[in-house]
């Protein structure tokens, strides 16, 4: 099975972040959406992420069928909810999955290498790079900082939200700087400091599939754009 | 003063980039309660100040802001933004870059929470859709998708001024952070050879 390439990725997340987050629900924008929401589905699938997909599904199956109520004149509490239930959901999850998706199945090499391709220079892909694998990282930190004050004894409901604050920055950030020493270390042995041309294993290249994702997004953006969604409004 | 970047420096970029917008991401998802839209803006940049100044001691070449601010344009552009997100990035991180650079001479930590009120500029990348040519169907749009009244607050809470006033208000808040940062990471920055 043949990957598909990091750049069609990339902009995949632009195409449904645009579209699903400042765009329109209604008229010709419901089939575009169901089409940009269908496509981090089948992805999903297609790694056999079978449960995420599922929910997914169903978070989704959920927007569509009730979106239409909240234009309609229904009792205020259940408007509500309802209103911030979809809202949410079908503005910030397909972005969401779309962003996981990319940062799970793509390893670092593959997208340093479709950056090069487009000519990016270094200083602004290695950050990059650096930082969409960071942001995993960072959660698994946080995670064993909670677990090493609950050992303690140490909560953090009813105090002083400074304090928190402190308490929760101050540990991250140190073991931040200490991964960004070990990173470092980590990528002199990769010879990332040494200059001239690189050459890769990474296998990148765009297949029929990927063809068929892009024209997929670039219609989307092209209604959005001329149709009626920001700016040609 | 053209000094070459070694891989060091592009790695703390990255790390320290993705932190700062994680802990404004965070605080974004607050901003979701329309009464609270505007005033988000003050904690965004009080939390997102604290990487911030760590990073700030090992921002020790010109550039390396200015490259922070291209990336935190790029992730808004990957949000969905307006692309002239990416020119504001760019812009805050720059004139951040030059302060830091040519008045606090890369170590003065009186200036450090200055710049850091400067960095939170690149925000009003986040809110641009509201404001400008884009307001109007942007407005329209948030009123499909959820309601007359939600878009009715928002609609009252930023008339034109208050892009100004966001401005100041991110800005104020990450000049607040930066100040809070500096006292619980006393002693780091002693460490970092920072001086008052």
């Amino acid at each position: 099975m043949k990957k598909t390439d990091p750049r069609t990725k990339l902009f995949l997340l632009i195409a449904i972040n645009v579209v699903m987050m400042t765009g329109k629900i209604t008229g010709i924008f419901v089939p575009i959406r169901i089409i940009l929401t269908l496509i981090p589905l089948l992805l999903m699938i297609r790694e056999k992420w079978y449960r995420s997909s599922l929910l997914y599904f169903l978070a989704y199956l959920y927007v569509f069928l009730l979106e239409g109520y909240t234009l309609q004149d229904i009792p205020k509490v259940p408007l509500i909810i309802l209103l911030f239930t979809t809202g949410l959901i079908s503005r910030f999850l397909a972005g969401l999955m779309m962003a996981y998706y990319m940062m799970k199945t793509t390893t670092v090499s593959e997208f340093v290498t479709a950056m090069e391709r487009m000519h990016i220079p270094k200083v602004v892909v290695i950050p990059f790079a650096v930082m969409f694998r960071f942001f995993p990282t960072i959660k698994e930190e946080w995670q064993d900082i909670k677990n090493a004050m609950k050992m303690r004894g140490i909560g953090l409901a009813g105090r002083n939200p400074l304090d928190v604050l402190e308490y929760v920055m101050v540990p991250i950030l140190m073991s931040v700087s200490r991964i960004a020493d070990e990173l470092t270390a980590a990528s002199m042995t990769k010879c990332l400091s040494v200059d001239g041309k690189r050459s890769h294993i990474a296998c990148i290249g765009f297949s029929a599939l990927d063809v068929l994702l892009i024209i997929c997004a670039v219609l989307g953006l092209f209604a959005h754009f001329f149709v009626g969604g920001i700016i040609g409004a | 003063m053209s000094k070459k970047y070694e891989v060091k420096d592009l790695i703390n970029i990255g790390i320290y980039t993705a932190l700062h917008f994680l802990c404004i991401f965070i605080v974004a998802m607050i901003g979701f309660i329309p009464q609270t839209f505007v005033f988000a803006g003050i904690i965004e940049g009080f939390l997102g100040a604290i990487p911030l100044m760590i990073f700030l001691t090992k921002a020790k070449k010109p550039g390396m802001l200015t490259i922070m601010g291209l990336l935190l344009g790029l992730i808004t552009f990957l949000m969905g933004r307006p692309w002239p997100c990416i020119i504001i990035g760019i812009c805050a991180g720059a004139v951040t870059d030059l302060v830091w650079g040519l008045c606090a001479k890369y170590k003065s930590l009186k200036l450090a929470p200055v710049c850091c009120g400067l960095m939170m500029l690149w925000l009003t990348g986040m809110g641009l859709p509201l404001y400008f040519g884009y307001r109007d169907s942007y407005l329209a749009s948030l009123e499909e998708g959820y309601g007359q009244e939600y878009v009715e607050i928002i609609r009252s809470l930023t008339p034109d001024w208050m892009f100004v006033g966001s401005i100041v208000i991110g800005v104020c808040g990450g000049f607040l952070g930066g100040l809070f940062a500096k006292r619980i990471l006393r002693k780091h920055f002693e460490k970092a050879n920072m001086t008052e």
